[in-house]
């Protein structure tokens, strides 16, 4: 079984994955704060920061995906 | 915790594993496989705990505990306590005629379309005008109280449709043209609490 192509760096794809699982697991770290917190700062939280990175992140890794080079 | 709260808890904790392989190994998303790992870690795991999160914090601004959390909701909490039938809040909360675990919400949402959404926004308005301290003095509801909160209970109810002193006006207060609190007017009076003796539960009278 041959070893995977390494991603090029012209590609691109490989660092803006990392990004895009950096903006998420943020999110997803303010997102699990807040689950624990009943309070209206909590939903401010959970709206402002936490699902604007984890979207941000999403709509970073659809995109990558979409303009990919093969 | 409750059993939802576990689960999202499971399924970020899940993403959040999934995302460290993808972003130490970025190089194994050109497989299928990777590709599906990606997927799972990148777009599926964290939407799912995005929309439950997002259904938890819908159903947890509702209860009575989040709206009387904020300190300058005190006074409100007190005045459910009046020891006075004749205060609309404290009567319906007292008497369990609302559910006691949305009091603030039951009379306070406005029953449309779009009212859950509604509300958020309005609560999203308050959080603001708290944080940055441009709270009105005294404190005002943003619209005049709707009858249709009233309505959502009692329309249709003999205690509310025969009683002979709503019997001339039901057209008018069920079209909005006369409030009912134009009547029922003692509702949470916070500039005279101090006036009124407190009910506690357990406490014999």
């Amino acid at each position: 079984m041959s070893r995977p192509p390494a991603l090029g760096l012209r590609d691109g794809l490989a660092g803006r994955l990392q990004v895009s699982g950096g903006l998420i697991a943020a999110g997803l770290g303010i997102e699990l704060a807040t689950l624990f917190w009943n309070h209206p700062v909590s939903f401010f939280l959970f709206l402002a920061p936490g699902a604007g990175l984890v979207c941000a992140g999403m709509s970073l890794y659809l995109w990558s995906v979409v303009t990919r080079r093969e | 915790m409750t059993g939802a709260t576990i689960s999202l808890v499971v399924l970020a904790i899940a993403a959040l594993a999934l995302i460290a392989v993808v972003v130490r190994r970025p190089e194994t998303a050109v497989t299928v496989g990777g590709k599906v790992l990606a997927f799972a870690a990148l777009f599926m795991l964290p939407g799912l705990v995005l929309l439950g999160g997002a259904a938890r914090h819908y159903e947890q601004a509702q209860t009575t505990t989040f709206c009387l959390s904020c300190h300058l909701m005190e006074p409100w909490r007190e005045s459910l306590h009046i020891d006075d039938p004749r205060f609309l809040p404290a009567g319906h909360y007292q008497n369990r005629r609302i559910p006691v675990d949305r009091a603030c919400y039951t009379c306070h949402t406005n029953y449309t379309m779009f009212g859950g959404v509604d509300d958020k926004v309005r609560g999203v308005r308050h959080v603001w005008h708290t944080v940055w301290g441009t709270v009105s003095d005294p404190v005002e509801l943003y619209e005049p109280f709707e009858n249709r909160a009233c309505l959502a209970c009692h329309q249709g109810g003999r205690s509310y449709e025969q009683q002979a002193a709503h019997v001339p006006y039901l057209a008018d207060l069920r079209d909005g043209r006369r409030s009912c609190v134009m009547c029922h007017n003692l509702v949470h009076e916070i500039d005279h609490l101090d006036r009124f003796p407190r009910w506690r539960p357990g406490r014999p009278p």
